[in-house]
């Protein structure tokens, strides 16, 4: 019970800072331009859009984390995948926006003079540093886990399932 | 403790590394991302009446904006705003207190920096005029890669490095204070040359400006070189007004020596400032200047994006002239 509620904590907790390291560089943004005396609405379309790729990819987060955790032989291998995970997309979400935003600007000016929405490229950025931590997360996860047990018979439950909980449950004692 | 296994040890040991490098690159990144102004932003869509104001013997109305060459949100926001003070109150010139473009090369960047911000103004008659700053150092220096925007360029009305222009009641002298402009031989020659041109106005105003700051309180600061060398032919000539960028933010000093010191640079970013001795009014915040001369008084007022007034001045001639 005890360690069902510690990974549910884990799980929430992980997926929630996923959230804000994704909406950090548009909350610095936002910040700033209030600061520097622009309207209070400026900004707040990159934060929606951030809150919006951050929520969706946080509630991917869990239900990798559930699963993870519910079919993993060591709960230990969850969490370091996972942290792992958090620290490509913090490192993503933040460098790769930099990179492209201040390495390109004459190329995304074009975009916008022709029409394309600024928020585009926005969203953009950020999913494919979303894709990059989800892909690194799972990568890692995997190869800790690299004796990863299947059926083999084509029923829904794999061999081992009970020792696995049991594995699951006893490593609090 | 458990004990982890030898992948469980690496994996372990990246993610903490990884953490770690990650959080010195992520404060640096945010403080970058606080500091520019990266976002693409949409030009200012107005349209101004042209050659709206009145220029007299007595009277000018000008603006000055520093450090806007981002073509970003923010610098659009203040470039909507210089258009909007326009319509409201008409003025037919602008100094460009340096730095213009940002992010690339001013041969690629001059339209998305200049041309596409400024487009109300420019349509409405607008003059131009831009003292060097350190982003664009290589403006009028004959550099064969400007050959193709040299007709944009000649929208900015800037004949040579260092050069003086006359309007109204007022001399201007704009000074190219990079490097190597302000700190070699060619440095000397330009104050020389500045002394000939401040022994020669006529007019009841003189205003200098340059890019890089004599006194400021600001991320930069104050440019002590400039101070040894240029001050003392400022304060010889008794010139009233000393505009500059370069540190981005606005600040306007207690007259020093009987000058007053203007630095307008927050055109597009900001930095923090931290007031001083010297400061009359400051604050990390995007605004331009806009400046009113009428007879023997001068009116400055410091507005920012939304059209509230940060800052207002009044200086009075000086007797004698």
């Amino acid at each position: 019970m005890i360690a069902r509620t510690a990974a549910t904590f884990g799980a929430v907790l992980l997926a929630g800072l996923d959230t804000a390291v994704v909406m950090a560089p548009a909350a610095v943004l936002t910040l700033t331009a209030h600061k520097g005396g622009l309207p209070t609405t400026e900004g707040l379309d990159l934060l929606a859009a951030s809150a919006v790729v951050g929520l969706v990819h946080g509630r991917v987060v869990w239900n990798r984390l559930r699963d993870e955790v519910t079919h993993a032989h060591r709960l230990a291998d969850v969490w370091i995948a996972a942290f792992d995970s958090l620290v490509v997309l913090a490192l993503g979400a933040t460098l790769l926006l930099l990179f492209i935003l201040g390495g390109f600007a004459e190329q995304h000016a074009a975009l916008l003079n022709q029409g394309w929405p600024i928020l585009g490229l926005w969203i953009g950025i950020q999913l494919l540093a979303v894709a990059i931590a989800e892909l690194s997360g799972r990568w890692v996860f995997s190869w800790l886990e690299p004796r990863r047990p299947t059926d083999g018979h084509g029923t829904g439950a794999p061999p081992g399932g009970v020792e696995r909980r049991r594995t699951v449950e006893a490593a609090p004692r | 403790m458990p004990k982890l296994s030898r992948r469980q040890f690496l994996a372990t040991g990246l993610g903490a590394a990884g953490a770690l490098g990650a959080g010195g690159a992520i404060t640096q990144a945010w403080t970058l991302l606080s500091r520019e102004d990266l976002i693409p932003g949409a030009a200012p869509d107005l349209r101004l009446p042209p050659h709206a104001w009145h220029t007299t013997d007595d009277r000018l109305s000008f603006a000055a904006i520093g450090d806007n060459g981002t073509g970003g949100r923010q610098a659009m926001a203040v470039a909507e705003q210089m258009a909007r003070t326009y319509r409201s109150e008409p003025f037919g010139h602008v100094l460009l207190l340096g730095d213009i473009c940002y992010y690339g090369s001013v041969e690629d960047r001059f339209d998305d920096v200049f041309i596409r911000p400024m487009t109300p103004l420019i349509d409405a008659g607008v003059t131009f005029e831009l003292t060097v700053g350190n982003h664009e150092n290589g403006l009028y220096r004959g550099d064969p890669a400007l050959a193709e925007v040299e007709a944009e360029l000649a929208r900015l009305g800037t004949p040579a490095r260092h050069f003086t222009s006359s309007r109204g009641p007022v001399d201007f002298f704009f000074l190219d204070s990079s490097a190597p402009g302000a700190f070699t031989d060619t440095g000397e020659a330009q104050l020389a040359w500045l002394d000939d041109a401040l022994a020669q106005a006529t007019r009841p105003w003189r205003v200098v400006a340059l890019h890089h700051p004599p006194y400021s309180s600001g991320r930069h600061g104050s440019t002590s070189r400039l101070r040894q060398t240029l001050e003392p032919v400022l304060r010889r000539h008794r010139v009233d007004l000393v505009l500059s960028g370069h540190d981005h933010h606005y600040e306007r000093t207690v007259p020093i020596h009987g000058i007053t010191y203007v630095i307008s640079g927050a055109g597009s970013k900001t930095t923090k400032v931290r007031p001083t001795s010297i400061t009359a009014v400051a604050a990390s915040t995007l605004e331009f200047l806009k400046i009113d001369v009428d007879g023997d008084r001068l009116r400055g007022r410091a507005i920012r994006p939304g059209g509230t007034i940060l800052d207002r001045f009044e200086l009075r001639a000086r007797s004698g002239r």
